[in-house]
C-alpha cells in the first residue's frame, strides 16, 4: 500500500510535534500538579521528583482569594464586557458597511488594521492613552471632558450605575483607568475591543453579504422598510456567525495574558489579575510550580468546555457539506 | 459553501448594486457612524506614529501636540540602535520566517494528505483542531523545563520548534478545508495519465493553490512575528523578539514614549503592510476557517 505510506510519511512531523508538545506537556502538567513541587529543587530526570499529594493543590488554588474570586471574576466580567462591546460595535459597523456607501474597501481596511497588530503593541499605545498624566484625558482636556466627567460622576440619580460599574471595575469614567482598581479591567476591555471588533465586523459582513439578494427583495416587495429588513430578516441570518464570534472572542479572553501582562501586570494590586497571568508569576516568580500547574489545568478545562462543543458542530457541519 | 471562491485571486467584482432608498437622517447617521468609527480605529495609531517624529520636550506637554512642525527621527535610531530594535528585527525575521516556512512545507503536506485520503475522520481533524484552541501559557512549565533540560533556552531552535506546534495546526486546517473545496478531476487524469500522487500534486495542485498557499503563509507569518507569550518564556535575553523587547521598555524609571511608539512602529510596519495587501483572507483565516466565503 504506497497510499498509505505516504499519508504516514505526509502527516507524521504534524502528528508528532503536537503530541510531544502539545499533549505529552498538557499531561506532565496534570501530572505535576498532583505533586507537591512548590518549592526550588533540581527535578530527577523530566518528572518533579516530589510525592504526589492528589488534588491538594487545587484546594489551595480555590481557598486562596487571588484566585478565587478574584481571576475568575476578572476573567468573567472581561469575557462579558469584551463580547457585549465587540459585538456591538462589530455588528454597527458592518450594517454600515454592508450600505454600499463609498469607500467601502477603504473602511474595511480601517477596521481591520487593529487585529494586525500584536497584542504588544495595541497593550503599549493603550497603556499610554490610560495613563493619567500623558493620556487621554490631558489629550480630551481643551474640550472640557475632565468637568463632564466629574459632572457625570457625581450626578446622584446615575450613583447606582457607577456603583454597578465601580463594582465590576469597568467604570471608564475614572481618572487614570489603568490606575484605579475601579476602572482597570474597563481600559483591558476597551484596548481588546479596539485590537477585535474589526475581526468581528468583518465577520458580520461576510455573513450579510451571504444573505441572498432575493431574500432581501422579497422582504422590500412586502413593504418593510430598511431597519425591518434588518431586524427580522439579516440579523436573525447572522445566528451561526455569532456563535462562532462568540466562541472565538470568548477562547481569547480565556487565555488573555499578554495584553493584561503588559497595560497593567495585573494590577493596581489584583484588580485586573487574569488566571495565565497567576499562572506566569506562581511559576516563574514564586516557584510554587505545581500550584501553577493546577492553574493551567483549570484554564485548559474551562477552555475545553467553550470550544469543544462548538468544535464538534463546525466539524459536523462540515462533514454534511 | 463557496469557500475555494474566497481565495480566488481576483478580488470580487463591485457589490451587486441594488437600489437603496435611503432618508436623510440615515445618511448622516452612516457618516457620523463611519467618521467615529474612524477616530476610535486610527486615533491609536496615529497617535503611536505621531510620537514616534516628536522630540523628547513633546512627549509629554500639555495642551500635546497633534501635528509636529519638523520629523525628529532620533527616536527610530535610539529604538534601533540604543534598545536592540535592529536585533529584534533580526530575531523576529529569522524566528518567524523559519518557523512560517517550516509549517507551511509540513502543514500543507499533511493538510493535502488529510483531505484526499480522508484518514483518521473526524477524530483526527477534531485532533488537529484542538490543538488551535490550547491556550499556550497553560504548558508554560513543561515547556521551559523541556527546553532548559536541552540546555537551549534563549536559541533560535526553541522557539522555532514551540511556534510550530501552532502554526503546524494552523496551516493544516486552513489548507485542508482549500484542498477539500478544489475540484480532483484534473488530479484524476494526471493519475490516469502515469503521474505519480507526488508528482500530481506538484503539478497539478500546487500552481491552483498558489492564492491560498500565500494567504496562509501570510497569516500565519503575522502570528509568529506577533508572538508574545512562547517568547517571554524562552527568551533570556540572547534571542530577543520585537514583541519581547517593547515591554521591557516600559520598565525603565523614565518612560521614553517617543523611543517606545518608534519600537512599536517599527514592529508593526511589516504586518500592518501584509495586512493591507490580504485583507480579503485575514478574516476565513482568523476564524480558522470559521467563515468560509466572503
Amino acid at each position: 500500500m504506497r497510499g498509505r505510506l505516504l499519508t504516514i510519511l505526509l502527516l507524521a512531523p504534524a502528528a508528532i510535534a503536537s503530541l510531544v508538545f502539545v499533549y505529552l506537556f498538557i499531561a506532565w502538567t496534570f501530572y505535576a500538579s498532583l505533586t507537591s513541587w512548590n518549592a526550588i529543587r533540581p527535578l530527577k530526570g523530566l518528572l518533579p521528583d516530589f510525592p504526589i499529594i492528589g488534588l491538594a493543590n487545587y484546594q489551595t488554588l480555590f481557598a486562596t482569594q487571588r484566585f478565587w474570586p478574584n481571576d475568575v471574576f476578572n476573567t468573567a466580567v472581561f469575557t462579558v464586557a469584551f463580547i457585549i462591546l465587540s459585538v456591538a460595535i462589530g455588528l454597527l459597523l458592518a450594517i454600515l458597511l454592508d450600505q454600499h456607501i463609498r469607500g467601502e474597501v477603504l473602511f474595511r481596511n480601517i477596521f481591520l488594521l487593529p487585529m494586525a497588530l500584536s497584542f504588544v503593541v495595541t497593550a503599549t499605545i493603550w497603556a499610554w492613552i490610560f495613563n493619567p498624566n500623558t493620556g487621554i484625558n490631558q489629550l480630551l482636556d481643551p474640550l472640557g471632558i475632565n468637568a463632564v466627567r466629574t459632572g457625570l460622576l457625581s450626578f446622584a440619580p446615575l450613583k447606582p450605575l457607577w456603583d454597578v460599574l465601580d463594582f465590576l471595575r469597568i467604570d471608564v469614567l475614572r481618572l487614570g483607568l489603568t490606575t484605579d482598581p475601579r476602572a482597570a479591567l474597563g481600559a483591558v476591555v476597551i484596548a481588546a475591543t479596539w485590537q477585535m471588533s474589526g475581526f468581528v465586523m468583518a465577520m458580520f459582513l461576510a455573513g450579510l453579504r451571504g444573505v441572498s439578494e432575493e431574500l432581501r427583495e422579497a422582504a422590500r416587495v412586502d413593504g418593510a422598510t430598511e431597519r425591518q429588513i434588518y431586524v427580522h430578516v439579516l440579523i436573525p441570518q447572522l445566528r451561526p456567525v455569532l456563535v462562532s464570534v462568540i466562541v472565538i472572542l470568548g477562547y481569547i479572553s480565556l487565555k488573555i495574558f499578554d495584553l493584561v501582562f503588559i497595560m497593567t501586570r495585573g494590577g493596581p494590586g489584583i484588580a485586573t489579575d487574569v488566571p495565565s497571568i497567576f499562572m506566569y508569576l506562581s511559576a516563574f516568580q514564586s516557584q510554587l510550580y505545581a500550584l501553577a500547574a493546577s492553574i493551567a489545568i483549570v484554564m485548559l478545562i474551562v477552555s475545553a468546555i467553550v470550544v469543544i462543543p462548538y468544535m464538534w458542530s463546525q466539524l459536523r457541519s462540515e462533514g454534511q457539506a | 459553501m463557496n469557500s475555494a471562491g474566497s481565495v480566488s485571486p481576483t478580488p470580487p467584482g463591485p457589490a451587486m448594486q441594488r437600489p437603496v432608498t435611503r432618508s436623510r437622517t440615515s445618511l448622516w447617521a452612516s457618516i457620523l457612524g463611519v467618521a467615529i468609527g474612524l477616530v476610535f480605529f486610527l486615533f491609536p495609531i496615529y497617535w503611536m506614529l505621531v510620537t514616534s517624529v516628536k522630540p523628547p520636550s513633546e512627549w509629554l506637554t500639555n495642551p500635546p501636540v497633534f501635528i509636529p512642525d519638523r520629523l525628529y527621527l532620533q527616536n527610530y535610531t535610539d529604538a534601533l540602535f540604543n534598545w536592540g530594535g535592529l536585533k529584534g528585527l533580526e530575531d523576529s525575521g529569522i524566528v518567524a520566517v523559519s518557523a512560517t516556512a517550516i509549517g507551511m512545507v509540513l502543514g500543507t503536506l499533511a493538510a493535502y494528505a488529510l483531505a484526499r485520503f480522508r484518514v483518521g475522520g473526524t477524530n483526527l481533524s477534531f485532533f488537529i483542531l484542538s490543538l488551535l484552541f490550547m491556550p499556550p501559557v497553560a504548558i508554560g512549565i513543561p515547556m521551559f523545563l523541556f527546553w532548559s533540560a536541552l540546555g537551549l533556552v534563549d536559541t533560535y531552535i526553541a522557539l522555532v520548534v514551540q511556534y510550530l506546534t501552532f502554526t503546524l495546526p494552523f496551516v493544516v486546517w486552513v489548507m485542508k478545508g482549500f484542498f477539500e473545496d478544489l475540484p480532483v478531476d484534473r488530479e484524476e487524469s494526471a493519475l490516469v495519465n502515469g503521474a505519480s500522487r507526488l508528482r500530481a500534486f506538484w503539478d497539478v495542485v500546487l500552481p491552483n493553490a498558489r492564492p491560498a498557499l500565500v494567504a496562509t503563509g501570510l497569516l500565519a507569518f503575522i502570528f509568529n512575528w506577533n508572538e508574545f507569550s512562547i517568547a517571554v518564556l524562552l527568551s533570556r535575553g540572547r534571542v530577543t523578539t520585537l514583541p519581547f523587547i517593547l515591554p521591557t521598555m516600559m520598565e525603565s524609571h523614565y518612560v521614553l514614549w517617543g523611543d517606545i511608539a518608534a519600537m512599536a512602529a517599527v514592529g508593526a510596519l511589516p504586518v500592518v503592510i501584509i495586512a493591507f495587501l490580504l485583507q480579503r483572507y485575514l478574516v476565513r483565516g482568523l476564524s480558522f476557517g470559521a467563515i468560509r466565503s466572503e
